[in-house]
This record gives C-alpha cells, structure tokens and sequence, in this order.
C-alpha cells in the first residue's frame, strides 16, 4: 500500500491539527501528568489523524506517578511489539509499509522511537491500516508529536519537571503560612505547642523540637517537641562544647543540616534521635539575641536541601520574633500585675499592723505569683545591723515561713509536722554563724550578689532544702532585701522538683523584692517612730498623701506644700537628678518668692560646679549651705539676700533603697529652729526629715517605676501591633502602607516615608509615605541615584541609625541637601541590665533641637533593602526630652526590623518564583529548541554541508533543517523566529513542522512559504512573523531554486569571484499578510561556490561598547577568505563575532550554516 | 530607550530615543497600547533618534499598525527613520505597510 496524497487539502483539517500540536506544546510548558499527557496525545492521533495508537513506554516509567487508573491495554501497552522492540534497539522510525506483515502484526504498522537526544524511552505504534483518510503530510505532524511527547518524558523522567518547584514555592508558601498563624499568638505555652504542632504536621516531619532558652543559665534549655505520638513532656536539655548537632548549632548559632545521619562525618549516629536519618537544626535568633533552636527530624534520608533553607532561616526568625513577643507580653502582665498587687501591699500599712502580719501577707503575694513548695524570710536582728555585709549572717532570724502541705502530701511523708518542729527550731531565734553560713554559703553568696540568685549546683544547699531532705537537683532561689545598700534580710523559695526557675522568676522576684524591703522597711520606720508621735503622725500623712497620686508633678507639689507646715519652716524646694542629662534640675518649690524661684529655675546643676551638691550626692548626708558649700558665683546669682551668718538653708537627700534620686532644700531662716538650737532637737528633726524624704523618694520612683513598665508595655504592644498589621496582609506594599500608617499613630511621628534600595539599578526608590503633600514628595524624588541624597546613603553604607536636627524652616525637599556634616550616626549600645539594645543619645548636642529627622535602615544580617525616614513631631513647647526621644528610636527600630522581614520575605517569593520560572522556561525553550534542530547534516556525496547554532540565554527562535525530499533533491530552511524563550521556541516547532509538511507536499519552495503563511495567519498574534530562507537543491546539477520570506539574504560565493550575490527578499516575512505573493528564484552552485545562511543574531551582534557587528564585517570577513572546508568557514565567523562581543552575552541566537559544492575530482 | 508621548489635536505623537530591542520592545508596546486603549488610532512614530530595531521591535511596529488600521480608524506614520532602522524594515519587507516622512510636521499634515 502507498500514501495516497488525500483528494482534497483541506485547510481546516490542518488548522486544527496545528491547534493540537499547539496545544501539546503548552501541556508540556504547563504542569501535566503521564497519564493526562499519553490520554492527550492518544486523542489528536486517533481524532485528528484516525490512526489507531499503542503506545509503550520503558520498565522505568512504571513507577511515575501518574500512571495509575490509566487502563493498560488500548493506548498503553505493558510488552512491546517486536517492531516496537527493534525501535527501541535501533532508535529510528521504522514501519512494514509495503512488505508483508510479519507473524504476530496483523497489519501494516509504522513505529516512531520516543527519544530525546540519544535516549530511548519507549516507541509510539501506528496502526496504517486502521487510517482511512490520509494526507502525506500527517506523519510529519504525528513525528512532531512524537518530538514533544519525548520531551515532555524526558522532563519526567529527569524531575525537571514543576513538581520540583512546586515544592521548593511549597516550602516558602508553607513557612510563610506558619509564620502568620504564630505571629499573633501572644500565649507562650499555646505558641509553643501550636508551633510545634504546625511544624509537624505541615511538613511531616518525624519529630520536631524546640530548645528554648531559660535565661538564668545558658547551657539549660527548655526541651519541648512532637513525634507522631503527640507532644512529649518538656524536658531539660544541658547545652555541652562539642557533641551533638544541637549543641553544635548553638555554640555557633548557624544552622545545620545533617542529610544522612550514618554518613555524617561530625557526629555518630548515637548523637541523634532513633530512627532519625537526616535532619535540621535552625537557630532561633531575635535581633542579633539567641532565643533557642529549632530541631526538624526526618525518618529519610536527603530530606533537606540547601534550597528550602532560606524560607526555613525566614521562619526561624519569625519563630524567634513570636517567642520574643509572646515572652514579653508575658512578663510584662505578670509584672505589672504583681507591681499593683504589691502597691496594694505598701498601701495598706499602718502602724498598727504587726511585722508578722505583714510577712504573712508578703508570704499570700509570693503565694500568688510564684511556685514553691517551701518559703521563708530571714531579717536580720535590726539593732545590730551596723557592722558591714557579711558578717550579718550570724544575725539573721527566721521571720517567717509557709509550707505548703499539699505538696508534700504525694510524698507519702508526714513532712509537715516534721519540719514544724525543725523550723521551730530556729523560727524567731538567730543563728549562729556556725549554723547557717558555714553549713549554707549560698545563703551569703545571695547577700553579697544584691541580686536574686538561682540555685543551680546540686552540692549547694540552703536551709529549706536541707531541712526538707530535698533530692540534690531541687530548685531554690534566693532574693536579698536591700535598703540604702544595707541588707534588711533575705526570701527563700524552694521547689522539690529541678530546674523551677528561670529568668522570668529572677525578674518578679527582682521587683518582689525590692517592693517587700519597702514595705518592711516603712513598717519598721513606723514601729520606730511609735513613741514620737508627731513623727509618726507627719510619716504617715506623707505617705498617706504620696501613696494614691500617680502624677509626679502633684506628688512633688503636695510633698512641697505639706513638709514646711509639718517640719516648721517657712519654704522648701525640690531638685530632682536627671538621668539624661545627668544633672540636678529645680522642679518645685514652696514659700519663696517668684524671684527667688526664677533664679532657681534657671539653675542647671552639673556635678562638680555646685559643692554643696557634689558633697550630697558623695555622702547622702544632708548639707548645710554655706560658703564653702557654696561658690560666690552661685551666691550671686541663686541666693543673693542670703546671709550666711544669721541664715540657715539645710540640703537633705531623696533617696530611696538604691540610689540618690533628688535633693530637697529647706529653708529653717525664720523657723523656731535655730543653728544653735540643741543637738537633741536637730536629730530629731533631721530623724523626720530623713523619713519624710525617704517616704517622697520612694514614692517618686514607684511613679518612675510604674512610668517605665507601662513604656516597656507600650513598646510591646506597638510591635505587636505592627506584627499583626504584616500578618494581615499578603503584600508588600500593603504592609509598607500599614507600617508607614501605625508609626506615625504609635510614636508621634510626623512624616514617615520608606524607601527601597533596587540592587538591580542601584537606585532607592520611593516606596509608602505618611504626611507628604504631592508636591513635596515630587520635590524629594521617586528615584534615588547615587549622590542625590547623603542622609539615606550614609544610613545604608554604614547601616546604622543616623539622625539630624532639623530646622524651623527646613521642610522635606531640603532633605536631600543633607550634608554629611550635619547628621550623626546612633549608636547602640547593649546595656548591662537587660538583653535589649538601649538607643543612647548625645543629649547636650540635642538641646533645644526641637525636631529631628531620623532615619533606620530596614536590614536583615547586614543586608540594607531599604531606609525609613521618620520626623518628629513639631513639638507644643520646648524640645522633646531624651529619654522620649531614645524610646522612639528604640520603638521604631523595632518596627523597621518587622518591615525588613517584611521586605526580604517579599524579595525572596518573588526571587524564587521568577528565577524557577524563568530558569525553566528558558531550560525548556533550549530544549525544544535542540530537540527540532537536525542531530547531524547527512553526509551528501559531492556536498559539504555545516551548521552551527548558538543559543542566547533567552532563546529566539533561530532554527535550520535539511530535509530529503527525493534522491537528487534537498531541502534547506534557515527561520527566525521574531520572539523569545518560550514562546519563540513553540512557535518554531510549528513553524518547523509546517515547513515539513509544506515541502512533502509540493516542490516549489515559493509554494512551500505561501502555504506556510496561509496556515499561520489564524495564529498568529501581537504581529508574530517569522522570516525565512527555503531553498531545494539539486544534487547532481547544483540547481538551486529558492524563496526568500523576509529573511537575513543568504551570501552566495562563486569560485574565482571577489563579489558575493545575496539572495535577497522575494517576500514579505510570513505571518504578516493573509495573501501574499511570493517569487520564487533559481541559481546554479557550479563546483567549488559555496552558500552562506545565517540569522541576524550574526549581523546584530552587540560589543560591549554597544557598536552592533553588522553586515560589512560579516562581508569584509568573506571576501577575503580562502575556503577550507565549511566547517572552517563557520567556526571562523563565530569566532570573529566572539571576538567582537568580548564576553558580552549573547543578545540573540546566532545560527550560521554553510553549503559547499566541492570541486569535481 | 526613552518614549515621550505628546497627544496633539487629533493624533497622538511619540518620540523614541534609544534602542527597540527584545528588552525594551514591552514597554514601548505598553506604552502603544496605552494610546489605542483610549480608542486613539492615529499615531506618528518620530524615530529619528532610535538607533536599532531589533525583530522584537519590528513586532511591536507590526502589531501596533494592525490595531491601528484595524476598521480604517486610523494609522501609524513613521517620522525620520534613520537610514539603518528602514534597512531592518525593508530586509523583512515591511517597508509597504508603512508611510514615511521627513517631519512631524509632514505627517501631522497626513491627519
């Protein structure tokens, strides 16, 4: 049987059949399945073609996925047919058209190989005789099936395919999505639990655990995880130099990965869990502060990839972030609550309530905010407390204690009648230093520290352990109670069970501590003052009136007006330290006249200009002003009409259980006192004054206290409330916009502008804003290039904060005038008290600066992504303080490190998704590409025929064919398409196929484009063409009859002649017009001309200097040479555009072919 | 490459400076489609300061003269095309769908 050409061509058939091939090739470009691809490709052959198929594929695709519920049989095949077999062997197209059918086929049978390059995946079996309706040109279109059909097995077979990147996007999604549904939670044991819960069950992971810093010591860790039996009971993880991974990852605070846990060369298999075979250990890091680790555990091995750490290092900051936020909300509730309740405490002292009831009352609030089994207070014996610390232990009483029974109960034990007996022992009696301090050091060790200390050795005991008969790993912390750097006693709490305690206890019992010395202190100062009545009286209407205002202005106004009418004088005034600027500063006063208080408001007193000053703030004694307390200077200006010989002016000192906090001057001029009254009287007048300042100074910084707790509450809650505002949204800009909005609400912000550094073009660009006119942001610039603004560039260069005073008349477009002299960096400096950075500014160079403009570099490990410029608030009057001004940076700063997540979480997404994308179109569109281009030039008897092809990165849509048309006639096509990537390449492989189909079909080449153009016209798109050069030759008289579509003319060299001929244009390129007319030319290649095909990629060829190659040096190239071989011909023009580019990409594909018709022999 | 576009009476010109090559091609197509959006077909293209079309920019041309034609609502005039850019267009055979002209004043006068 012989292929009949079909009666009529029909154009619709073939447009449809295009359709098909089209769309074959955009399953392969899409995400598609073994089983959707064979159904598809089984589908056009059988309704587009009428053939029927069987389709075999090697053992190896067996287990695809994909290819179950796909019924073996029909279309797939499990044994293939001998013919399929020989295929397979041979990889070429084979059929038994024409011959008689072997035993077995029942039929003629035609077999294309599934194969991309030189590997065979299976054969496509058509069935001839099953075809009723047949055109010639449909085993072109069915090999061209056969072409991407291979392709796409290949990308299959390879896991090139999507699936790859749908599970690295999978991972980023997946991170992204725990990250938000942590974010918000603010409870820390249901944050913990319902992480580790995410974490197991997003990624399935065997076992998951956190390590979780306990802060008071840093080798013990909090342990918590998850495995498939569900959360296991937190444990204690002892942090060692040396084994383990998790060790490993914490000493260097770099995450781990460990793939195969019997490979690894650091650590043996008994490092790691059972069953373990590849895992993750990621560091937990707030800021640059290590909050703990995070440890993923897989049963398999290879489980994580270096690929999937960048998502996994974003959510182990967002972890860390949560943990941090969840910490402080935590202890700042726990703190403040504690605060109220112990203000309660200090409220409802009296002189009538005993010592003991108020211990008892002490041992109700520990009761309430701590855990322990066992709690005691030791005071020492007041009267002898005047020796020095240290030699004090021998004089602690027991005062106190609480048992709490119920505890001891599991025990079995009758412990608590037991330890009555023992604690009664030594309750209310002191005991002897050979008692306590030799058998307890840790007792002194805690007195000395002035600080809470937790017990963390198993060999140090202390009392209530001791008498308990606790097991030697049982916890105990011990706070000292100090007042005016004099220890008054010690809290002791204790818990059978190891490891109770941690940071968060030291900090309450810190606060606790400090709150109960008041509060016995005061208690004692009444039981003292019990005889002198007016004392007590005047005490306890100081304290009455300071207790219930929370205002420190009326503290200090009602403590000025009440103390000269209680105390006798006519005047008093108070000066308080200020911490910032470090100096005394007037703040009230009573009884002096407005001169005088004028004279005093202008008095700034730094340490070493006023003596008197000086000498108080050494000795904390009180100072009488005089002339040697005093310089003239001062006399002058401050206290002209003093008389120091018939005056008298006395300097006390606030002062409250630590530190010096003001000074409060009275003037006993006119008073009953007088410098000679008795010493008797003075004492005692000083004895009430001293109480009555104590009183004030405590009061003062309660308020300061309450004052700082509630800022640090108010900083976490204005982070939380941007952490929430970036959960909430899903892109970049929107969160930008929220976090430019909420700054400005949050910290008295004026303008708030946020600027994104563009790696690409070296540009700042203009993100989100808050309280710009249009005008001014216009004036400021969309686009930042180098030089144009100094502020933001020094904030980027030296990543760190900067700001710079602003003027009444500078307004944003003088921003950019910035010079560098004129701002200042900030620096941060880590405090001593706390983990926190604390913002300290320079505060004498910002007096009187009324506004600021600062700016924050958003940054992630040192890479800057972009800036924040803030300005401050045009202040009502005066400048802001400092200290306002440091919680602003501090607050803002920790607002631009959630942007900064924000921004590189973005980058990352998009960076992932465009370059997998575009790396695999562009893989793919190469790949096509090779695959439609001829694997070798026949060798053609008295021909020499060469080809090269270069592809750009972004591929166009370059290709060359040579097709056999019959045993004297070739075809030879040079196309190029006018796309690139991906699209480019499936058009080609259209164009290509058409070409094909076009040439079986009629021998005129300006046929063969008519035809081609007539059946692209439908398809074409957006002005898609393609230009083209066909051209049959005849091999035996060199006959060579062509078509030109638009197409870069092919240079045509005859034998002893320095002239070229070009075979220009005989058409417009195809795609353009519906109808076009096409020439068609004719030309003899007499032995020894040569022709020249090539695209434009050759002539348009850019150098770095962006001079294009063009078609003279292309000539000027040819007409000088002295051909060799064809081969020769063409590896010297590449090498001379290679030359001209110098290194330069390419910007298109450069294809060159040459035909040389060798001299008869 | 740098587009400006200034809307006359009843034409919309466009002046290109710089490089139409397959990375700029897009945005000069965006910024074409920008103006037949607004169902304005009558466009003149100064390209007296482009100094090369790539096939991507021809397709650009191309697409934006068959919107333009598209119901004989209108057109694209070409403007001090420099002597390389027109070799391109005549090398493709696209110079026939085209109408040139010296200078925009020429070409205003076409509308």
């Amino acid at each position: 049987m012989s292929i009949q050409p079909s009666p009529n061509f029909n154009h619709d058939a073939n447009q449809s059949k295009w359709h098909s091939l089209l769309k074959l090739a955009d399953i392969l470009s899409t995400q598609f399945s073994l089983k959707s691809l064979i159904l598809y490709v089984n589908q056009i052959i059988e309704q587009e073609y009428f053939f029927k198929i069987q389709i075999w594929l090697d053992p190896s695709f067996s287990d695809l996925a994909g290819i179950e519920g796909l019924e073996p049989g029909a279309t797939l095949t499990l044994d293939p047919s001998p013919m399929m077999a020989q295929v397979y062997r041979q990889k070429r197209i084979i059929s038994n058209i024409g011959t008689i059918p072997d035993e077995g086929e029942s039929s003629e049978l035609m077999v294309i190989p599934l194969m991309v390059r030189d590997e065979v995946f299976g054969a496509l079996q058509l069935d001839i005789a099953s075809q009723v309706r047949r055109a010639p040109q449909d085993f072109e279109f069915i090999v061209g099936i056969g072409s991407l059909f291979s392709l796409a097995l290949y990308y299959l077979k390879n896991k090139l395919h999507s699936q790859y990147i749908q599970q690295t996007a999978g991972y980023l999604t997946t991170c992204e999505e725990i990250s938000k549904s942590i974010l918000s939670n603010l409870d820390r044991d249901s944050l913990l639990n319902n992480l580790l819960s995410l974490l197991h069950q997003y990624f399935n992971y065997a076992r998951v655990n956190i390590y979780m810093e306990r802060g008071d010591d840093p080798k013990v860790f909090k342990k918590i995880g998850i495995s498939t039996e569900g959360i296991a009971p937190e444990k204690v993880y002892y942090y060692q130099q040396g084994p383990g991974p998790v060790s490993w990852c914490i000493s260097r605070l770099e995450p781990l990965i460990v793939n195969n846990v019997s490979l690894s060369l650091n650590f043996s298999p008994a490092d790691f869990e059972n069953n373990i075979q590849s895992e993750l250990i990621l560091p937990l890091l707030y800021r640059d502060y290590f909050v703990g680790a995070v440890e993923l555990c897989s049963q398999s091995v290879d489980m994580f990839g270096p690929d999937i750490l960048e998502g996994f290092h974003l959510l182990a900051q967002n972890i860390a972030l949560a943990i941090r936020n969840a910490s402080i909300y935590h202890s700042v509730q726990n703190r403040r609550e504690l605060n109220d309740r112990l203000q309660e405490v200090i409220g409802i002292l009296s002189a009538e309530m005993s010592l003991d009831d108020l211990l008892q009352i002490l041992l109700d609030a520990l009761e309430k905010y701590f855990t322990w089994d066992a709690a005691a207070i030791w005071l020492f014996d007041r009267a002898a407390s005047e020796t020095g610390i240290g030699q004090f232990t021998s004089l602690l009483r027991l005062a106190a204690y609480r048992i709490i029974a119920q505890s001891f109960s599991e025990s079995g034990l009758d412990l608590h009648q037991n330890t009555k007996e023992l604690f009664d022992r030594y309750f209310d009696s002191t005991i002897g230093e050979d008692d306590l301090l030799s058998l307890y050091p840790w007792i002194s060790e805690v007195l000395n520290s002035r600080e809470p200390i937790i017990r963390n050795s198993p060999f140090q005991y202390e009392p209530l352990g001791a008498i308990l008969g606790f097991n030697s790993d049982y916890s105990a912390i011990g706070a000292p109670l100090f007042i005016n750097e004099q220890p008054i006693g010690i809290i002791v709490l204790t818990h059978p069970l190891a490891d109770q305690y941690d940071s968060e206890t030291h900090s309450l019992a810190s606060a606790f501590a400090k709150h109960a010395t008041i509060a016995i202190e005061n208690l004692r100062l009444y039981a003292a003052a019990h005889d002198q009545a007016w004392i007590s009286t005047v005490l306890l209407q100081v304290a009455d009136a300071t207790q219930s205002i929370s205002n420190l202005d009326d503290l200090l106004e009602t403590v000025v007006s009440m103390l000269p009418g209680l105390i006798g004088v006519d005047a008093c005034t108070i000066f308080l330290w200020d911490q910032s600027i470090e100096a005394f500063l007037h703040r009230v006063s009573h009884g002096f006249d407005e001169e005088q208080e004028t004279r005093f408001n202008a008095w700034e007193i730094f340490p070493g200009s006023v003596a008197a000053f000086d000498e108080l703030k050494q000795n904390g004694k009180p100072v009488i002003l005089d002339l040697d307390s005093l310089s003239d200077e001062i006399v002058l200006q401050i206290f002209p009409d003093y008389d120091f010989n018939k005056d008298l002016m006395v300097l006390f000192p606030l002062t409250s259980q630590t530190s010096l906090c003001g000074a409060i001057l009275f003037d006993f001029s006119n008073s009953n006192l007088a410098k000679d009254s008795s010493q008797e009287i003075w004492e005692e007048t000083y004895t009430l004054i001293e109480g009555a300042a104590r009183q004030t100074a405590i009061a003062i910084e309660n308020l300061q206290l309450i004052k700082s707790q509630e800022e640090e509450a108010y900083t976490s809650i204005a982070l939380l409330q941007v952490a929430q505002a970036i959960v909430s949204f899903n892109q970049l800009d929107e969160i930008l916009s929220s976090i430019v909005r909420i700054t400005p609400i949050l910290v008295g912000v004026k303008r708030c502008i946020i600027y994104l550094w563009d790696d690409k073009e070296l540009v700042f660009r203009q993100s989100e804003y808050y309280g710009f006119s249009k005008n001014e942001l216009e004036q400021l610039g969309q686009v930042i290039k180098a030089n144009e603004f100094p502020f933001i560039e020094a904030i980027q260069q030296n990543k760190q904060i900067h700001y710079h005073a602003l003027d009444t008349d500078d307004y944003p477009f003088t921003w950019s005038e910035i010079s560098p002299g004129d701002y200042q960096a900030v620096e941060g400096i880590i405090s001593d008290s706390d983990d926190e950075i604390s913002i300290k500014l320079d505060g004498k160079s910002l007096k009187n600066r009324r506004r600021l403009l600062i700016g924050f570099p958003l940054s992630i490990k040192g890479e800057v992504l972009g800036v924040m410029l803030i300005e401050e608030e045009d202040p009502i009057m005066g400048s802001p303080s400092l200290h306002i001004r440091e919680r602003r940076i501090e607050i803002v700063k920790g607002i631009t490190q959630q942007a900064a997540i924000a921004i590189k979480n973005e980058l990352l997404q998009q960076e992932a998704i465009k370059s997998e994308r575009m790396e695999r179109e562009l893989q793919l569109a190469r790949e096509i590409q090779t695959t439609f281009l001829p694997d070798k030039l026949p060798d053609l008897p008295g021909w020499d025929i060469s080809a090269r092809w270069q592809p750009a990165r972004q591929v166009g849509g370059d290709f060359y064919d040579i097709l056999m048309l019959n045993d004297d006639q070739i075809g030879f096509v040079i196309a190029d398409v006018a796309d690139k990537g991906m699209p480019a390449a499936l058009f080609m492989t259209l164009i290509r196929t058409l070409i094909r189909a076009a040439a079986k079909e009629k021998s005129s080449p300006a046929e063969v484009l008519k035809q081609v153009n007539d059946l692209l016209i439908p398809d074409s798109k957006h002005g898609m063409f393609v230009t083209v050069f066909y051209a049959v030759f005849s091999l035996s008289s060199g006959k060579l009859v062509y078509a030109n579509a638009g197409h870069n003319p092919p240079l045509v060299k005859r034998v002893n002649q320095y002239d070229m001929i070009e075979l220009t244009r005989t058409t417009i390129a195809l795609g353009i017009f519906d109808e076009i007319e096409v020439e068609e030319r004719e030309l003899i290649l007499n032995p020894g001309d040569w022709i020249l095909l090539y695209t434009d990629g050759v002539t348009e060829a850019f150098s770095a200097q962006e001079e294009i190659f063009g078609k003279q040096r292309l000539f000027n190239l040819l007409e000088n040479y002295t051909f060799i071989s064809s081969n020769e011909l063409l590896d010297r023009i590449v090498g001379s555009v290679d030359d001209f580019i110098k290194g330069v990409d390419l910007s298109d594909d450069v294809t060159l072919a040459a035909i040389y018709r060798k001299p008869l022999s | 490459m740098e587009i400006t576009i200034t809307p006359k009476e009843n034409c919309d010109l466009v002046v290109i400076k710089g490089r139409i090559d397959s990375y700029t091609a897009p945005s000069l197509s965006e910024s074409l489609n920008n103006i037949t959006k607004n169902n304005r077909y009558k466009v003149i293209l100064d390209m007296s300061e482009v100094n090369y079309v790539s096939s991507a920019g021809l397709r650009v041309l191309i697409d934006i003269q068959k919107t333009c034609k598209k119901l004989h609502m209108g057109e694209v005039l070409l403007v001090n095309i420099p002597q390389r850019v027109f070799e391109t267009l005549e090398l493709a055979g696209f110079v026939p769908l085209f109408k040139f002209f010296k200078n925009v004043d020429s070409a205003l006068a076409e509308f």
